[in-house]
């Protein structure tokens, strides 16, 4: 009997550290549980996501705004366009790139601590732009998603943006073709203005893009999708103001876009051009990016860059990059 | 299902389901243009303009059922 009490005693160390780490699994598969099931189910802004967690565990560069500054966030999808605009309390996505970076798109957005956005712009169609949409409209809450209305026969036929329109459908969203004109007011009294397609009858998809206008106290930001020179020059003759302190290239920087007669309207200080290194086009174009340096402008690449984020309390801007190497000539000079 | 999804300069982005194919268009039917529906046939790809037309009617009555 003695011996047997000396064995018990012997083993209750082990035992105890047995019952810590089936304490602690447990106690982690509760809180994954929980956070899976708040992802899915709950959405409490206040839990956070396991993107929030994987982004502040890996250590995400994120820039923030103080009040009543916002920033635009030109995120690195390689050859590809997203943008995020933070305007106080409101959030616009502008397309979101190839469905292999929605993941990435996921994480940038949730490493700023949103779980909703309030409007969602699809430019246009075109895989670049919108492959990884279904993705994004199923992580995050959405308000209202906003595209051009594009005729038939130029509708895409590939199965992602059939994904988006499902998820859409799934989840109730509400969806609206784009009206050129419409002012959308977001938070910190900046506003965002529909300027295109300003027609219905273009040849090319990329001339339907949305294209618009973000005005925050004296300083502007022009967002232009993918519109080549047929809709740029709709936009100069439609005679809406378009002189920008910023404008995001159309079309990863082709020779289809960025006419003078259209740099010479829009006289941007910066230009963004988001493109992948190596791709197969060419882009950026030599020619543009020359036109534009031409211009005055400083060019500015997501290649070079990675995530480029732009802060502006209405006045002045100031400029964060990923990689850590911008050197803003305009304010050197 | 192989679709053309957009034609940059010569080069058309074609997508085999989910893989993303760059194809010269010299390479491809004379008539290529973006949201082509492509077949494999024994002399290389081809168009498939039924299929190409019903997947756009199926598109479209979707599209306009949600957007408003």
């Amino acid at each position: 009997m003695a011996d047997e009490r000396r064995r018990r005693r012997k083993s209750q160390p082990a035992n105890t550290g047995g019952k810590v780490m089936l304490s602690v699994f447990a106690v982690m598969f509760v809180l994954s549980l929980g956070i899976y099931l708040n992802e899915k189910v709950f959405r409490f802004e206040w839990i956070p996501t396991s993107a929030e967690i994987i982004s502040a565990i890996s250590g995400g560069d994120t820039v923030t705004a103080a009040e009543g500054d916002i920033t635009v966030h030109f995120i690195d999808v390689e050859q590809g366009d997203c943008e995020l605009i933070v305007a106080g309390d409101t959030r616009v996505l502008i397309d979101c790139g190839e469905a292999e970076y929605s993941s990435r798109v996921i994480r940038y957005i949730s490493g700023l601590g949103f779980r909703r956005l309030d409007y969602v712009i699809a430019t246009h169609p075109h895989e670049d732009h919108i492959g990884g949409m279904a993705d994004i409209l199923e992580e995050f809450q959405v308000g209202k998603i906003i595209m051009p209305e594009i005729p038939e026969n130029l509708l895409p036929t590939g199965k992602n943006f059939e994904r988006m329109l499902d998820v859409i459908d799934k989840k109730g969203i509400t969806a609206e073709y784009s009206r050129t004109g419409t002012e959308i007011k977001l938070d910190a009294g900046a506003v965002l203005q529909i300027l295109a397609p300003v027609h219905s009858d273009y040849s090319s998809l990329n001339n339907f893009s949305i294209a618009c206008r973000l005005t925050h106290g004296s300083r502007s930001f022009l967002f232009t999708g993918d519109i080549e020179r047929a809709a740029e020059s709709d936009i100069v003759n439609n005679g809406e103001y378009l002189t920008s302190d910023v404008l995001k290239v159309a079309h990863h920087g082709s020779t289809s876009s960025s006419t003078p007669t259209f740099i010479d309207a829009v006289r941007p200080q910066y230009c963004v051009i988001e493109v992948g290194e190596g791709n197969p086009y060419g882009h950026p174009k030599a020619e543009v990016v020359e036109r534009l340096e031409s211009a005055g402008a400083q060019v500015l690449t997501t290649m070079e860059y990675g995530n480029i984020v732009f802060a502006c309390d209405g006045v002045k801007l100031t400029i964060h990059t990923q990689n850590g190497s911008f050197v803003d000539e305009r304010e050197a000079a | 299902m192989i679709v053309v999804d957009r034609i940059e300069d010569d080069i058309a982005v074609v997508y085999f389901g989910d893989e993303k194919v760059t194809i010269p268009i010299s390479e491809l039917p004379e008539d290529i243009h973006e949201g082509c529906v492509l077949k494999k046939t024994p002399d290389g790809l081809a168009m498939d303009p039924e299929a190409e037309a019903q997947r756009r009617r199926e598109i479209a009555d979707k599209m306009h059922r949600i957007f408003k």
